[in-house]
């Protein structure tokens, strides 16, 4: 059953040599931007979130456009409606949990904003955490807490940049459980960035392949691991044999 | 005329140089931090050339500028038929302070605000904030350290001004006879004594705003 | 790669600027003019003629002691601010006449005496008043016997030109659209003290004291009222003639309302070439340097001596 598209992305950007020449399209899932390091999955993040300026392309979220460079068309990444988790959390060491998570709430009453807040931290396991700083959190935590206040808006998608990376195994399997609950709850698009391909295998409602700047294959797992050719999908396809393999 | 005038003028000029800086320099330093514009380097280099130029030199440029008739005094009295009598007050000595230790701010809060982490910044575009908000609520705030650090070096500096001070304020006792010019002028008389209690008041201050701005400057940037 | 290169050059070409400064300064301070500005004591080095021993072609070999008037010899004056231009035009009469280098050091009369009981190497010393002269005679820094009493003068009220404020005498400084008044520090400058002096006879010192503006000697006295920072100021009236039409004379103080005004001379003690130094005393007080003074509106001494003078 197919699908309205929810985030549609065409994207050109030439920068040193680098050219990045992509276009595709993601429903609501949990779609990965799998490939190589430095093959172009974190500049199109940012480019979508709005950090980044593309030399052309196509940005619509929702029917909404937000970048549209023939009709000179940018939305500013405040406008954009996006939850963003970059890979290094970004959280504010000069502000306390709560207000961390609290940070997006603006034109919300103090009351209100304790209210949400209160459900959020109940939502991401963080209860009795709102007042310590984000220094004195494990990693766990933090990865928490960062998803907490890119979801306090209510944004229409969920970008993830890197988010596995740096994490070992148990802090990996507590994440993939966080995110499918994220799924659960929230019910928006989720796009993520990973070069790993075991989390890409994990997560992916649909799996899109990045390489050297252009998507070679997207589409829904077992779809793209069918399809032999590159060496990317090699490389997913042989550890999902391994994995299969390993299932009693 | 009061023993206690220097020291109560010389405060009174040092904490409003300060506030001037803070006001003016917050912005002046977000800007030359974290805005990339042609002349940018250029505008850096006016700002905090007062660091290194010799302080008569300073003074000799305001009195061109400030004067009755200076470049600014001629246009004030073109446009308003006011004359600008700034010369020999204490605003004078105000503007000679804020003007050389401007630079020490500047510097040390630019350098501050550099170093705030980008992804802190976009984090903040991303949860909605305007360019401004984020200054104010995160780099600003991040930046608190090298703004304190600045401030307290500028505030000692506007305290111990004396070549451009004695140039555009003169040394008229009881008006404008800061600590640093009022020592000058006890130690030109001949009575060295008199000027001894200034003479430790200033090396106290001194030594005060070296350690505060050292232990600032010791502990680590935020990330 | 052209990158790179500028990167080298530049530094390198600063490197050389720096160099250049440098010697250019080391160049320009060997020859200094033979006046100095106000305040610095210096000792200039001596003009570039021949030094002992040394032939060069056309001139007589020198094998006599330094002393003899073959080699150009080096004098510093310390002499009050008001003195300079005169002073100046009599020095260079006094080198040629002499075969000298004079060295001038114009400040207030008061700055000077504090530097030359300070031990700085003066070899005259010329004071717009008595005063100093008599404090450092009782310190016997100066030789009593080469004091001379050389000039007087007058002490004018100006305004700078083209001001509308409508003053005419002393008694206008008082009136409240005269904010700002310019004269010598009384502490240091004699024509500040005289000021202090006629603003008490005519009662106008508690009004006009507020309004007064200390500059450190007469020429910054003039520069203030020239440069119309000031709404008036009270100074020497050769200092006003100085001013040109800058300035505006509007009245003249009657001798009577200050101390009498007595330029003095003398050699000072510790100098090394006490000769010269009394031959320009005698310079300025023979008939060529007091009609140099009176071109530039100085006035004959006054009859009383200086040792009678108030301090």
């Amino acid at each position: 059953m197919k699908t309205e598209p929810r985030l549609d992305v065409r994207l050109f950007k030439e920068v040193e040599g680098f050219t990045l020449d992509v276009s595709w399209q993601m429903s609501n899932e949990l779609a990965v931007l799998f490939g190589y390091s430095g093959s172009g999955k974190s500049m199109t993040m940012r480019i979508i979130a709005g950090l980044v300026k593309a030399d052309a392309g196509r940005v619509v979220l929702d029917g909404e456009v937000l970048l549209d460079t023939h009709e000179r068309r940018c939305a500013p990444p405040q406008a954009r409606q996006f939850g963003y988790v970059g890979q290094d959390l970004a959280l504010f060491p000069h502000l306390n949990v709560a207000a961390n998570i609290a940070y997006g709430l603006k034109g919300v009453s103090k009351d209100e904003q304790h209210v949400r807040v209160g459900k959020l931290l109940e939502l991401f396991h963080l209860i009795g955490l709102g007042k310590r700083w984000p220094r004195e959190l494990s990693g766990g935590q933090q990865q928490r807490v960062a998803l907490a206040r890119a979801l306090a808006r209510e944004p229409k998608a969920l970008l993830l940049d890197e988010p596995f990376s740096s994490l070992d195994m148990p802090l990996k399997n507590e994440l993939w459980d966080v995110i499918r609950e994220v799924r659960e709850k929230f019910r928006i698009p989720i796009l993520l960035v990973t070069h790993d391909p075991f989390d890409a295998r994990t997560m992916a409602d649909r799996i899109i392949v990045y390489r050297a700047g252009r998507v070679v294959r997207s589409g829904p797992p077992g779809e793209v691991l069918r399809q032999p050719g590159s060496p990317e999908i090699d490389t997913l396809l042989s550890g999902w044999k391994e994995s299969t393999a390993g299932i009693a | 005329m009061s023993v206690l005038f220097p020291l109560r003028l010389s405060l009174q000029v040092a904490v409003c140089a300060t506030v001037v800086t803070l006001l003016l320099g917050i912005p002046l330093a977000y800007i030359l931090a974290r805005k990339r514009f042609k002349g940018r380097e250029l505008l850096d280099l006016f700002l905090t050339i007062p660091m290194v130029l010799p302080p008569v030199v300073t003074g000799y440029f305001l009195v061109l500028l400030i004067g009755r008739n200076g470049v600014l005094g001629k246009a004030v009295f073109a446009l308003t038929g006011h004359e600008l009598s700034l010369l020999f007050t204490w605003y004078a000595a105000v503007i000679a302070s804020f003007v050389v230790s401007f630079p020490f701010m500047i510097k040390t809060a630019r350098a501050s605000m550099e170093a705030v982490d980008q992804e802190l910044v976009n984090a903040s575009y991303m949860l909605g904030h305007s360019e401004t908000q984020t200054a104010l609520r995160v780099v600003i705030p991040l930046s608190a350290r090298g703004i304190i650090a600045g401030a307290t070096l500028a505030f000692a500096r506007a305290m111990g001004e004396f070549g451009a001070t004695i140039m555009v304020a003169g040394n008229i006792p009881g008006k404008t006879d800061t600590m640093p010019l009022a020592i000058f002028s006890q130690s030109s008389g001949g009575t060295w004594g008199a000027a001894l209690w200034m003479v430790l008041v200033l090396v106290v201050v001194s030594g005060a705003v070296m350690y505060v701005s050292n232990r600032l400057g010791r502990r680590a940037t935020p990330a | 790669m052209q990158r790179t290169l500028f990167r080298r050059t530049l530094p390198v070409a600063l490197a050389f600027a720096l160099l250049a400064i440098l010697a250019f300064a080391l160049v320009a301070c060997g020859s200094s003019a033979s006046t100095t500005t106000s305040g610095a004591v210096t000792t200039s080095a001596p003009s570039t003629t021949a030094p002992v021993g040394v032939s060069t072609t056309a001139s007589p070999s020198t094998t006599a002691a330094p002393t003899t008037s073959a080699v150009v010899q080096p004098l510093l004056v310390s002499a009050a601010s008001s003195l300079k231009a005169a002073f100046n035009e009599i020095g260079k009469a006094f080198d040629q006449a002499n075969n000298a280098k004079t060295t001038f050091n114009f400040d207030a009369s008061g700055t000077l005496q504090k530097q030359i009981e300070g031990g700085a190497p003066v070899d005259v010393f010329a004071s717009a008043a008595p005063t100093q002269v008599n404090n450092l005679l009782k310190e016997s820094l100066v030789d009593q016997a080469s004091v001379k009493v050389f000039a007087s003068n007058e002490i004018v009220l100006v305004v700078p030109a083209g001001s509308k404020l409508g003053i005419t005498s002393f008694q206008d400084l008082a009136k409240a659209n005269v904010k700002k008044i310019a004269t010598g520090d009384p502490a240091v400058a004699p024509h500040g003290k005289a000021a202090i002096e006629i603003l008490t006879k005519l009662n106008l010192l508690t009004d006009v004291k507020p309004k007064l503006i200390y500059a450190a000697n007469a020429s910054q006295t003039l520069d203030y009222v020239t440069r119309g920072e000031v709404d008036a100021a009270i100074l020497f009236a050769t200092d006003a003639k100085a001013g040109g039409d800058k300035v505006q004379v509007v009245a003249t103080s009657d001798p009577s309302w200050h101390s009498p005004i007595a330029y003095v001379m003398a050699v000072v003690s510790a100098s090394k070439v006490k000769t010269l130094g009394q031959a320009f005393v005698d310079y300025v007080a023979g008939s060529d340097g007091q009609a140099i003074l009176a071109k530039h509106g100085f006035l004959s001494p006054p009859a009383t001596s200086p040792s009678t003078s108030t301090t």
